[in-house]
């Protein structure tokens, strides 16, 4: 089972940052990207009245806010470290 | 600075709550609560404390409902009274930035400096490399001499540690016309608005967020909520990338808005692109040796106030939006018109087309997105009001775009023409100087592209993603 990373592409997401995230594969190793499932989502719903934590991504069943490239891949590569330690 | 940065979120999120509030009819009931709201007291304080905090919210919603904080800072007013008069409003000035002078941090000079990881080493190549001599060792440590110093940055090159840094301004730095200096009485950034040219680099420069644009998203708000007249949207060619969706799903978003009509600005980009192409054909058999674009309004504004020599090389055909606004009103007379694109110098532009009444930028238009709710991804699709514009037009919005555009038309009635395009990528010092040396008849091609900001549109400082993204949305030339 692949890890799956769901990147929210709700307009408030999207256009907070969210937009960014879509070019994750890039910083990604081609081994890590074959243990990742990465694809954009419809809006999570969490980014009511303009709450400052947005983009907002969903690795597996863990949703994180305050999401940047550079915390993504981290947390990605966490991910797939702790899945192979399983 | 990256894109995404809590600046231009900040910007975003402020408008979009106004735009809500007025649509819900409470703007003047509810605006002055906003920056009590946002920093409220038990929390930690951006700036300062929390009351500094609380007055730079009452001046960026100030700007962003379009007044001149620099003329109307009375600080007895409520945000309220001036939302007011800001509803009562029917035109736009041409002032179109305004500096929040209290959120100026009063940066010190661009300078080099020498840090503490200096060892004061024999080789000295930092004294050695200095064309000034401007660098002298005491105490074993290197020292700048600022009144020699000319900021030629070797000096930083050289040094094996590092030890020497680049302190700039920001807003300075990247004012490729230096219009923007700091008052020596009051220490804040001041606009000299004779040399400035709206690029708006200032703008997205600062990271203390100084320097607003005056929006026009309150005129608009009240434009779809109390419509007399069809509204009509014109979409710049730089959209692409900027929102989630499809163009489709976008144009479909902007009639959820209350946009009626929504255009390709690309069509307008059509007919500039071969009206630039009749031009050019018409200037080589005048003799005239090079022929400047005239697409770009913050390089065309450098021209007028920097490099007259080039002045009369600049084509005389109308910009793609301002083509686009002539079709709009044409066939809707009584229509309010908006261009929305990712420019701030357009918003000057607009102001003296009076085809034009509005301009927004991609990150003005997200505010509305945000504050009507409207999930773009779950919308259906709809098309462009106007026919379909060719994939050379789509592409005018990068570097290079343009003359290819020109290329193109002109390929197509007289190929024997030889186009040998010169791009200016990123009008800088350099740039401006290149302009002088085409004036003079020392360059030679027969076609300067210009755009302001490197890499084209796609990098204006009103787009929400980062070229880097958009541009792989881009179509190809066939």
């Amino acid at each position: 089972m692949k890890i799956t990373v769901q990147i929210c592409s709700g307009t408030a997401c999207y256009v907070m940052g969210g937009a960014e995230l879509l070019s994750i594969s890039e910083h990604l190793t081609p081994d890590e990207l074959e243990q990742v499932d990465i694809k954009g989502i419809m809006c999570l719903g969490l980014c009511e009245n303009y709450n400052p934590n947005t983009p907002y991504v969903k690795i597996d069943d863990e949703i994180i806010k305050n999401v940047t490239i550079e915390t993504l891949t981290e947390r990605i590569r966490l991910a797939i470290k702790a899945k192979a330690e399983k | 600075m990256n894109i995404t940065n809590k600046i231009n979120n900040l910007r975003k999120s402020l408008g979009a709550e106004i735009i809500s509030l007025y649509f819900a009819d409470k703007l003047e009931i509810e605006i002055d609560k906003t920056p009590i709201k946002r920093a409220p007291k038990n929390r930690s304080s951006l700036r300062c404390c929390t009351y500094k905090d609380r007055a730079m919210y009452r001046y960026r919603l100030l700007s962003l409902m379009g007044i001149d904080i620099e003329k109307e800072d009375d600080e007895y007013r409520s945000i309220s009274s001036f939302a007011k008069e800001a509803l009562q409003r029917n035109q736009i000035d041409h002032k179109i930035l305004t500096v929040i002078d209290i959120a100026c941090a009063s940066c010190q000079q661009n300078t080099y400096m020498v840090t503490d990881m200096c060892k004061g080493c024999v080789a000295r190549p930092c004294e050695e490399n200095c064309p000034k001599d401007a660098i002298q060792i005491i105490n074993n440590k290197s020292i700048i001499n600022q009144d020699l110093c000319i900021s030629c940055g070797k000096c930083e090159k050289v040094c094996p540690y590092n030890a020497i840094i680049y302190s700039p301004v920001p807003c300075e730095d990247k004012c490729p016309v230096n219009a923007i200096s700091r008052n020596p009485e009051t220490g804040k950034e001041e606009i000299d608005y004779d040399k400035c040219i709206y690029c708006g680099r200032c703008t997205r420069a600062c990271p203390f967020g100084t320097i607003m644009e005056r929006s026009q998203i309150l005129d608009i708000s009240k434009q779809l909520k109390h419509k007399k007249n069809p509204v009509i949207a014109m979409i710049a060619p730089s959209i692409i990338g900027q929102f989630p969706g499809t163009i489709g799903q976008i144009i479909y978003g902007l009639k959820e808005l209350g946009f009626d009509y929504v255009y390709e600005v690309a069509v307008g980009a059509d007919i500039t692109a071969q009206k630039e192409a009749e031009e050019f054909i018409e200037k080589q058999k005048e003799g005239q040796p090079i022929l400047g674009t005239s697409c770009c309004p913050a390089y065309v504004e450098s021209v007028k106030k920097h490099v007259k020599t080039f002045e009369k090389y600049i084509s005389h055909t109308k910009t793609p939006m301002a083509y686009t606004a002539e079709l709009a009103k044409k066939e809707h007379p009584e229509s309010t018109t908006l261009f929305i694109g990712p420019c701030i110098a357009k918003k000057y532009e607009g102001t003296n087309d009076q085809n034009v009444d509005y301009v927004l930028t991609f990150e003005e238009l997200s505010s509305f997105f945000l504050a009507l709710k409207i999930d773009l991804l779950k919308l259906e699709e709809a098309k462009y009001d106007t026919i379909d514009a060719t994939i050379e037009a789509q592409r005018f919005c990068i570097n290079g775009g343009v003359a290819a555009a020109v290329k193109y038309y002109l390929n197509k009635t007289t190929p024997d023409i030889e186009i040998n395009p010169y791009y200016i990528n990123g009008l800088d010092k350099k740039g401006l100087k290149q302009l002088e040396i085409a004036a003079n008849g020392k360059l030679p091609n027969n076609l300067v592209e210009c755009m302001s900001c490197e890499g084209g549109c796609l990098s204006g400082p009103g787009v929400i993603v980062s070229p880097a993204v958009s541009a792989r949305k881009l179509v190809k030339p066939t």
